[in-house]
């Protein structure tokens, strides 16, 4: 919270030209393109998701196990990785259009950067967010309420359109919610395709002016309008309960037959894996081979993967064991206590990295002169970002011991810490494994709170990866690159393997 | 009245090894309520789900309206059958208001009929005033109703109902039991309902078949299945049932307690045969007397009724119902005194 209350004060002393500045014009521009963008990448996520998932768990889709994993892998592509790789296909003079100059002797393609480039890079990227909520969503649907609106006379068509879907809107809210504080919180994806949103405007003024009030201010507008989307969200859950309402027993799923829509079907996957998997993984390989060919050393990116590791694998095993106190004090005594400390954390979703490293490291230049320039800083603020996803784990597995297993353990002559160990630690241990394992892959992708919080010469790999393609050294850039998605693999699929919901 | 609504002949219909419908035949009437009574895994289910379209069958014919709607070569999708089916878990749509989900399967253009029809519809159930809520609002017996009127509100040729009380709590139950018989009654649809409960399918139903492994054994109104079922499992399935040990001499059935009068389902049983009889809990009365060779070995007290174990000089053990008031304790040496004046079933 300090850091916060301190960037409102940093924003108050600012000076006049800093809020002439904010005032400008160009931050309303700033403001809307950062709104365009939000939208058409949830817009065209739930395009690709929403059917990827309908297929892959209703339909009688051929190879549909491969379709349901490979739909899920772009998770693991950091936005920046992403960004570089379509640049390189698609951008003026790669390699999309040198292919077209050699058959077809087509010189100019249009522009890749700018928007639409950034739709559909983000959205690539992004989709799985939306597609692995929608999917086990769509699992849950028990098949008794669609047979109901089949015996009261609509067609399966009709049924998708008037009861299915709207089954699906909390899925769908809470996955656009993703999508969205993905996309306005980038700065990688944004920064590569020359499309100036928040995130950029901010580094733009931390780095360029000397008075980084101007910083401050956009930084919490950029807030603002973090917690503008996440209330819209909430808000839009109102009343209506998605939850089954009977207590009867769910049935299995009757398979949809696709019948003569089995080809397109198939075709759509195909696609959407080509161009969200397939092409970015050829290229990477492809300047990987070609780095190594021209002599280039890998040699460098094993001393910034040790250091990723190392941030992000202490980063997860404090926020890990953190959350568990916090969640089980929430769970266990819920009240305005319990209700504050668990919305700070849901805020904390929303919160963009940058705005984070900007205050931290406003907050630690004029206070925490010791701290300042060191890792811890850096993985404080790690913490802070990526605690709500640690809780959010947790608490869940928190939430699923029934008070009453305790009880019963107390009735069997444990004590309280007896019980805590014997009966509490035990059925929360995976919970928090998952909430490590979850921190570790999003903190190995970070960006923003790196570069500005890093100490001199520190070097991750993300922060390798992004100044080799800042400077187009696409080849130096693809070792590093590969290595995070590799390393993030790893804590990818144990998640998706211990957690029912995700499994595919 | 006789006119045939929905008929099923020799289904048969197999998941993998399992047999779920075995030649299995069931006739519904205009107007009448059949309950559909067997244990969990008899194929009740699958039948239901096969006539309402949801799962195809392997051979027969399920033909409603004299029109065939599944057979080996035919398939009626669920939304063409007009066939109207209430879940066990009412499958209520969560995200529409009690209004909107009778309104659901409605053919009515105008809004105002519609309204009217929900309303309507509402009333029978007796639930009116309760359109604004959402089905989450509701209890577990409002959910319930608001399922059943959502299907009438559909103008079906003939109801389903899966297992339909059986999530309610015993308290509320019979009331909403009648609520729901009243309901279906007066629109006078063709019903048939699936239970594992005997008491709910002899209340609420005018006609009762006990299915066993995928076949109807035997159809008949409540009260012959009771006294005269055609076999031990419809016996079991209809109440409590004894089995007694017996020989067959010239027309009487000659048993440790005495000789009684009997009959048979099957014709077959000649002079000599033995046989067992099914030996209600309301046969005997049970009287002290310190010579009898039959003990009191347990007692069930139920407030309306105590029901006492008794343990013939065989070994074999019968239930009795006896009054409240019967305050015999256990080890007590007591008498059986027949209080049937119909003969015994013997099998």
């Amino acid at each position: 919270m300090l850091p916060f209350v301190y960037l409102i004060v940093r924003a108050f002393d600012a000076s006049d030209l800093a809020w002439q500045l904010l005032f400008r014009f160009k931050t309303l521009h700033t403001l809307f393109n950062t709104l365009v963008l939000t939208i058409g990448v949830v817009f065209v996520s739930i395009l690709i998701s929403l059917p990827m998932a309908w297929l892959t768990v209703r339909t009688d889709l051929p190879l549909k196990r491969l379709w349901s994993v490979l739909a899920a892998l772009p998770i693991v592509i950091p936005s920046y990785v992403g960004a570089f790789l379509y640049i390189t296909i698609f951008g003026p003079k790669a390699l999309f259009q040198q292919f077209l100059e050699v058959i077809f002797g087509i010189e100019r393609i249009p522009s890749f950067y700018g928007l639409s480039g950034a739709v559909i890079v983000l959205s690539l990227l992004s989709y799985p967010y939306i597609y692995l909520i929608v999917r086990s969503s769509i699992s849950n649907i028990d098949s008794s309420i669609e047979d109901s609106a089949r015996s009261l006379g609509r067609s399966s068509f009709k049924t998708f359109m008037t009861v299915t879907l709207p089954m699906l809107r909390p899925a769908l809210a809470a996955g656009a919610l993703l999508v969205a504080l993905y996309v306005i919180s980038d700065f990688g994806a944004v920064s590569l395709m020359r499309y100036p949103t928040f995130t950029w405007s901010i580094y733009q003024q931390y780095q360029g002016a000397i008075d980084r009030s101007a910083a401050a201010l956009l930084s919490i507008l950029l807030l603002l309008f973090s917690v503008v989307i996440l209330y819209l969200e909430q808000k839009s859950r109102g009343r209506i309960k998605y939850h089954r309402s009977g207590a009867g027993i769910s049935k299995r799923l009757s398979l949809i037959r696709l019948g003569k829509w089995k080809w397109p079907a198939v075709i759509f996957c195909a696609l959407v894996i080509s161009f969200s998997l397939l092409l970015p993984g050829s290229v990477l390989l492809y300047w990987l081979v070609r780095g190594v060919s021209y002599g280039e050393t890998i040699a460098s990116a094993w001393s910034s993967a040790l250091n990723s590791i190392y941030a992000s694998g202490l980063t997860a095993i404090i926020a890990g064991l953190i959350a568990i106190p916090v969640a089980a004090f929430i769970v266990r005594f819920p009240g305005r206590i319990a209700r504050l400390f668990e919305s700070i954390s849901y805020v904390g979703y929303a919160l963009p990295g940058i705005v984070i490293g900007l205050s931290l490291v406003f907050f630690g230049v004029r206070y925490g002169g010791f701290l300042y320039q060191t890792i811890l800083i850096l993985v404080f603020a790690y913490i802070v970002l990526f605690f709500p996803v640690a809780m959010g784990s947790v608490r869940s597995s928190f939430a699923q011991i029934r008070p009453s297993y305790e009880e019963a353990a107390k009735g069997l002559g444990r004590s309280n810490i007896g019980v805590m160990y014997s009966v509490t630690l035990p059925l929360v241990r995976s919970g928090v494994i998952v909430a490590m394992a979850l921190v570790f892959l999003i903190t190995m992708k970070e960006l923003t709170a790196t570069l500005i919080l890093g100490p001199l010469g520190f070097k991750t790999l993300a922060t390798q990866v992004w100044s080799f393609t800042s400077e187009a050294f696409f080849a130096k850039a693809a070792f590093p690159a590969l290595l995070i998605i590799l390393l993030s693999s790893i804590p990818t699929a144990f998640i998706m393997y211990k957690n029912r919901d995700l499994r595919l | 009245m006789n006119n045939i609504v929905l008929l099923c002949d020799k289904l048969i219909k197999s998941f993998g090894e399992t047999v779920a419908l075995n030649q299995t035949k069931i006739e519904l009437f205009n107007g009448e309520i059949l309950a559909i009574l067997g244990p969990s895994g008899c194929g009740k289910s699958t039948l239901l789900r096969a006539i309402a379209g949801f799962e195809n069958i392997d051979s027969g014919d399920i033909t409603i309206n004299g029109k065939t709607v599944s057979s080996r070569d035919k398939f009626t999708p669920a939304e063409k059958r007009r066939v109207g089916m209430v879940f066990q878990d009412y499958a209520l749509f969560p995200h529409l208001t009690v209004e909107d989900n009778v309104g659901f399967g409605t053919k009515s253009s105008s809004k105002s009929d519609k309204a009217s029809l929900v309303k309507q519809m509402l009333k029978l159930v007796e639930l009116d005033g309760m359109e604004g809520r959402y089905p989450h609002e509701l209890s577990g017996g409002q959910q319930q109703r608001v399922a059943v009127a959502r299907t009438l509100a559909a103008n079906p040729v003939t109801i389903l109902l899966d297992e339909p009380f059986s999530n309610l709590d015993a308290t509320m139950r019979t009331e909403i039991r009648n609520t729901v018989r009243q309901a279906l009654q007066g629109r006078g649809v063709a019903t048939i309902i699936v239970t594992h409960d005997r008491e709910e399918a002899f209340t609420i139903a005018d006609r009762v078949a006990v299915m066993n492994s995928g076949q109807i054994e035997q159809v008949d109104t409540p009260e012959n299945m009771y006294r005269s079922p055609v076999s031990k499992f419809v016996a079991s399935m209809t109440g409590t049932a004894n089995f007694m040990p017996a020989i067959i001499t010239s027309n009487r059935a000659v048993t440790e307690l005495g000789k009684f009068q009997w009959v048979s389902p099957t014709n077959g049983i000649v002079e000599g045969d033995e046989v067992e009889l099914l030996v209600r809990p309301d046969d005997f009365l049970v009287l002290p007397n310190p010579n009898a060779s039959v003990t009191v070995t347990s007692r069930e007290y139920r407030g309306d009724a105590m029901v006492l174990s008794v343990e013939l000089g065989s070994g074999n053990t019968i239930q009795c119902r006896q009054g409240p008031y019967s305050d015999l304790p256990v080890g007590t040496s007591v008498d059986l005194v027949p209080s049937r004046s119909a003969p015994f079933v013997a099998f």
